[in-house]
């Protein structure tokens, strides 16, 4: 045989065989470069840990029975309304539907153009008319449901309950079962000035009061027009799906031993005030 | 006598030898070919076992002998191992380190992927909200606005090095199912686009490298791909702090991370009508030619809102005047958040120049 040089023998393959010959000389040599290579980088270099995100508390408000918080209706305040000493007062119901939160503070504030005077009861739901049609006792709370579709009205009962227990205590004691509300802006130095308690517009003698801050650059607001903040915190958590209070607002229609007694005195005068309650999910909760 | 003459005798057999001749030496040539071919065959399959026997050496010695510093003469290539190592440890060697949801969360993120990972060990000083010693009351763990902590890791250099890592907060939903009575988790990873969830994530827990009394420092901001890089430089022979293989002598340093859940914009963003508390602080003094890291948090906002606020405008240019006071968008986001993301997978990856 003829010995040809190694070049010519290339040239001779055909087409395919010389693609076929590339290829396997360009993965040996890959493999021989590949190979010891890998092992240096084949070391993780990756770390990860996953935690849980908790899922956000659902409080909210609510009417009687747990209905929307719509149903709620602060209607038919009548001054004239009054017992033999000229004092008045209505109670309404709404709820808290605490979520997950295993205590909650509420808040109630209110503009002080009425001179009313606001109190929350712990309450428990004691009955209602579909169940018993009887008229109630004294001393009960009623809230009326207007069910629009089926043209039907329920009332549901409410009486008191001890406000200090952890869990569900009904009580006959009104007193029992007061929350005691904490003015967090009383204007206290001005309070037998003004005959009753209402709002500090500005920052107090020690500055700004608590958790509040002044709106820099803008005019005092209206001093009747700020709202009176009281607060009540740590309410633990009777059931989940509501805890029931009663909102009591009252008046006197007669205030002679106070300055300015007509204003301080309560009329059907058609003047307006706002309401507002807030319940948010306590620190420690 | 023959009819044959001496000559033509002669001539028969010299004709007789030269075809004796020929077929002997083409059986000899024949043979010689056969042992040719026969020779290169043997050649060819020496050749290949040559090249099987290389690569198996190359193969184990890669397995058992992780080079620091190789030269390999007449290849003209000199391999350099790798610069540092990125080690997480914990004190106690129960399961508990490997997180709370190790099994079967984190372990089911993985179930079809072949991707490597390490697991970050944490205890009880160093977690994510998720280390779990007996007795803790489930319902403690997890984060939520509000939360922080730190978490650690160390670096051990080989030689002096910049090690450029990355972080990633990415979220996941888990589904439960049973297959063959067995409960089986499925963990969903949650798309990081704007708009989405998991996106907020990016603005909403937080990474820095330093806390002082109550201010962070050292803001790991996000980038536009949605991930965290940290670049530090560590001396080979400054002054270690963790010895990482018990023998007696410090080899590494530990880096910590604070990760902090900003609770609400006014902590990131200053409010002067807010009582809130800042998480920067606001006056501290920046670096030569750098920007503060209560700057460097607003201009993280107003370079990606997408990060930080619920319902931001694409059109609108963010600036600390106008983002000042947004708190019902940061919150939405963190509505969206706890409504629609379970959990929350922080990955830390080594950067593509480093450990060479």
């Amino acid at each position: 045989m003829e010995k040809k040089s190694l070049r010519k023998r290339f040239k001779d393959l055909t087409k395919r065989k010389k693609i076929q010959l590339i290829a396997a000389f360009v993965l040996t040599v890959s493999l021989l470069i590949a190979l010891p290579v890998y092992a240096w980088f084949s070391i993780s270099s990756n770390v990860e840990t996953l935690t849980k995100i908790k899922a956000p508390t659902t409080l909210d408000i609510k009417s009687g029975h747990s209905y929307s918080v719509q149903y709620i209706d602060l209607t038919d305040i009548d001054a004239s309304d009054v017992d033999a000493n000229g004092i008045g007062h209505k109670d309404y119901v709404f709820a808290v539907k605490a979520g997950n939160s295993s205590a909650y503070d509420i808040q109630l504030a209110h503009t002080t153009n009425i001179p009313f005077t606001y109190s929350i009861y712990r309450a428990s739901e004691i009955g209602n008319s579909d169940d018993d049609p009887s008229v109630p006792a004294d001393n009960v709370t009623t809230f009326e449901y207007h069910d629009e579709q089926n043209s039907k009205t329920t009332k549901y009962y409410y009486g008191y309950a001890d406000a200090d227990a952890s869990t569900e205590t009904q009580t006959a004691v009104e007193n029992d079962a007061e929350l005691v509300l904490t003015d967090l802006n009383p204007d206290t130095a001005n309070e037998d000035y003004y005959g009753r308690m209402i709002a500090e517009n500005k920052d107090g003698t020690n500055g700004i009061y608590s958790g509040f801050t002044k709106y820099s650059g803008s005019d005092d607001p209206e001093i009747y027009a700020v709202p009176l903040y009281s607060q009540h915190k740590n309410i633990t958590t009777w059931d989940n799906e509501g805890d029931y209070f009663i909102l009591r607002i009252s008046w006197d229609t007669n205030r002679d031993d106070t300055p300015f007694a007509s204003w301080n005195a309560a009329a059907n005068n058609k003047e307006t005030d706002m309401i507002y309650i807030s319940a948010k999910a306590s620190a420690s909760a | 006598m023959s009819e044959r003459t001496v000559s033509e005798n002669n001539k028969i057999w010299e004709a007789a030898k030269k075809i004796a001749e020929q077929a002997v030496s083409e059986k000899k040539a024949e043979s010689e070919e056969e042992r040719r071919k026969h020779k290169k065959r043997i050649i060819k399959i020496c050749l290949l076992m040559l090249l099987i026997v290389l690569i198996m050496i190359f193969a184990s010695i890669a397995w058992f002998a992780m080079n620091k510093q190789t030269g390999a003469d007449g290849m003209g290539v000199k391999i350099k191992g790798k610069s540092f190592d990125l080690l997480t440890m914990s004190s106690d060697d129960t399961g508990n380190n490997k997180g709370a949801y190790y099994d079967p969360y984190h372990q089911a993120i993985h179930n079809d992927d072949s991707q490597g990972y390490d697991v970050w060990l944490v205890d009880s000083s160093s977690n994510v909200n998720n280390y779990a010693s007996s007795g803790t009351d489930p319902k403690t763990l997890g984060i939520e606005p509000g939360s922080h902590g730190v978490i650690s890791f160390y670096i051990r250099p080989y030689r002096d090095v910049t090690v450029d890592l990355a972080f990633q907060t990415i979220g996941y939903k888990a589904q439960t199912s049973f297959v063959n009575e067995q409960q089986v988790v499925t963990m969903t990873a949650l798309s990081s686009e704007p708009r989405e969830p998991a996106c907020y994530l990016n603005g909403h827990v937080l990474l820095f490298e330093g806390k002082t009394g109550n201010h962070y420092n050292g803001l790991i901001p996000t980038d536009e791909n949605g991930k965290r890089k940290f670049s530090r430089t560590f001396a080979a022979d400054g002054s270690f702090d963790t010895d990482t293989n018990g023998d007696g002598t410090n080899d590494a340093y530990k880096v910590d991370i604070y990760w902090v859940w900003a609770e609400t914009l006014d902590t990131l963003v200053y409010n002067e009508n807010s009582s809130a508390v800042l998480l920067c602080d606001k006056d501290a003094a920046a670096a030569q030619g750098e920007v503060n890291d209560y700057t460097k948090v607003v201009n993280n906002i107003c370079e990606y809102p997408q990060y930080y606020l619920n319902g931001y405008s694409q059109e609108t240019t963010y600036t600390e005047q106008t983002i000042v006071g947004r708190n019902a968008m940061y919150n939405d986001a963190d509505q969206e958040i706890g409504m629609n993301v379970e959990y929350v997978l922080l990955r830390l990856e080594t950067g593509s120049s480093s450990g060479e």
